[in-house]
């Protein structure tokens, strides 16, 4: 892969179309014109020395492109070019005697043609390295963040699935009006929890409707023991985020704050904004995670995760239970930031 | 022979419903009380004393299988399990009657047979087979920890430190200093020894932050952490741990 990239910038850097070549020939002949017509043959010569070896070296490193690796294409640029040099320098000093000018001393003239190709011919290849290499970074990252989407995403528990249609079935039978309720919040949710893959950004509103389908489900489930409450502010509703981070939040204040204890709970999301800043708050007052000082989350460890590889220390997660006996699910996003993140 | 007895304890209303309109269908002379969740159960267990209980596993306040243990000898019990919580094979191998939801009515039939057919002799002893269907305890990945009033949830992997503190334990990590209401040793026991070493009676540390260990002008060894100026003492007693350091 990496020389793959390298072939392609070796390309991309020596290689020309016939007529740029062409126009470049005659910018040479240009060059070289004007020396001789303003009789500055030593420059001339010069230009001759430092030119030719640069482009054997151009057209060594075409022709091996697709056999070359990053190092072994920098390793044969510098030979060609200290070669070249060495190659030219018999011919400068001949031509220069031949017309009878002083020539320079051979350690500058060495100097001269090594550092020029270098410069011209390197660098731009030392920069494409690194920009390959940072790019083949993002894409990896890239790519583990959209696999572990897709898991998460292929992750609607077949237990849920069943759960909910015993329940779609007994409604059937003896309130059918509420049946096909259930069945619309169960299409709607699937609907969005199974988008296509190219989707990878979402929106709050559309996560907050996610959600909403989902505790509707469950408020159907459950019966009087779960009420909810959703407050998405409109004028927030188009903020980019990443989908199915708050679904893991409130999947996770149903299923330990909800299911384990006995008698009603009550869920609230709410999001608000403050400059930059997007905080939505998951609060339940369920069982929380009780008495016991050690848990294991693995849900949760895996949210933070996401979020440390999308936005580093610009994001933050916290999960506490403050004095009302709330259990506070707590996930700050840059809201500006949100939009260029899944680009 | 008076009727008998059933009670159904599952803690969603519809499920629990549908399970009840079963039952009634097919086994018409029985009573049936519903439970909506694990402490009524045990409630009615007590003072109605049912002949059979279908007992969901997954209840609030008492589950299930602790229920299955408190009736004991007296009640013939049949499982009601969600798809893939448990592994059936269990089950099958300690011969216990279980449904599985959402139900099948030719299942529900056949497990209402079973249990009919058994009803004279006692019920078979589940002791054994809870202790095995109890899931195992996995290793913690969080502790909850106080500051000031709220209690925050910490992920381990985010513990720089722990430092006996009085009776309490103080964990610290890059953004936070709280208070854990267990011993150092108590919490040394909870964790993962190869994620946490203990280094001095006061100390233990998460080994994956250790930068280095050196020791001072007067011999005594510290740990240095990565990405932390806190510098922790290692007693006599654990430097064998930074043997060939």
């Amino acid at each position: 892969m990496t020389d793959d990239d390298c072939a392609r910038a070796i390309r991309r850097l020596y290689g020309c179309a016939w007529r740029q070549g062409l126009l470049s020939l005659l910018c040479l002949a240009l060059v070289a014109g004007g020396a001789l017509l303003l009789r500055r043959y030593a420059l001339l010569a010069l230009f001759g020395a430092i030119v030719v070896p640069g482009f054997v070296t151009c057209a060594l490193l075409l022709v091996a492109a697709r056999r070359l690796g990053w190092t072994s294409a920098m390793t044969l640029l510098l030979a060609a070019t200290g070669a070249g040099a060495w190659a030219v320098l018999p011919a400068y000093q001949s031509v220069l005697a031949a017309w009878g000018v002083q020539a320079l001393p051979d350690q500058q003239v060495l100097a001269c043609v090594v550092g020029v190709n270098v410069a011209v011919l390197g660098l731009p290849l030392w920069f494409a390295r690194t920009r390959a290499h940072a790019q083949q970074l993002a894409d990896l990252r890239n790519a583990a963040l959209a696999a572990e989407l897709k898991a998460l995403q292929a992750q609607v528990e077949p237990h849920f699935l069943y759960n909910t249609l015993a329940n779609t079935r007994y409604l059937a039978r003896h309130q059918p009006p509420r049946a096909v309720e259930m069945l619309e919040h169960l299409i709607a949710y699937l609907h969005s929890a199974l988008p296509d893959m190219r989707s990878q950004a979402s929106t709050l509103g559309r996560e907050f409707e996610l959600a909403g389908h989902y505790l509707a489900l469950m408020a159907i489930r459950f019966g009087e023991r779960l009420q909810y409450q959703l407050d998405c502010p409109p004028a927030l509703a188009a903020v980019s985020m990443p989908p199915l981070l708050l679904m893991t939040l409130v999947e996770n204040a149903v299923c330990h704050g909800l299911e384990p204890k006995p008698g009603t709970v009550r869920i609230a999301v709410t999001a608000v904004r403050d400059g930059d800043v997007l905080t939505i708050v998951v609060a339940d007052d369920g069982a929380g995670i009780g008495e016991t000082t050690l848990g294991s989350g693995v849900g949760l460890r895996n949210l933070r995760e996401r979020l440390q590889a999308l936005y580093g220390a610009r994001a933050g997660f916290v999960l506490r239970r403050g004095d009302a006996g709330l259990t506070e699910a707590v996930l700050t996003l840059p809201a500006a930031a949100a939009l260029e993140v899944m680009a | 022979m008076t009727a008998p007895r059933i009670l159904v304890a599952d803690d969603e209303p519809l499920l629990r419903a549908e399970l009840v309109e079963a039952l009634e269908r097919l086994w018409p002379d029985a009573q049936i009380a519903a439970a909506q969740d694990g402490i009524e159960a045990l409630r009615l267990g007590r003072e109605w004393m049912p002949d059979v209980a279908f007992l969901d596993i997954r209840m609030p306040g008492l589950d299930g299988l602790e229920l299955a243990r408190v009736f004991g000898a007296r009640t013939h019990v049949v499982f009601v399990t969600a798809y893939g919580e448990h592994a059936l094979a269990a089950f099958d191998e300690g011969a216990v009657d279980y449904v599985v939801k959402p139900i099948a009515l030719e299942r529900l039939a056949r497990a209402v047979e079973r249990v009919r057919a058994r009803l004279a002799s006692p019920p078979p002893d589940l002791t054994h087979l809870v202790s095995r269907l109890r899931p195992a305890p996995r290793a913690p990945a969080w502790l909850q920890a106080t500051v000031g009033n709220t209690i925050h949830f910490i992920d381990l992997a985010d513990v720089l430190y722990f430092c006996a503190d009085a009776k309490y334990t103080r964990v610290v990590t890059d953004g936070l200093e709280a208070h854990i209401r267990l011993s150092l040793k108590e919490l040394a026991d909870s964790l993962d020894p190869a994620a946490f070493w203990q280094i001095h009676r006061g100390y233990m540390v998460a080994v994956r932050r250790i930068a280095s260990a050196a020791r001072a002008e007067d011999g005594a060894l510290w740990v240095h952490l990565r990405g932390h100026p806190a510098r922790l003492p290692v007693s006599q007693r654990f430097q064998y741990l930074f043997r060939g350091m």
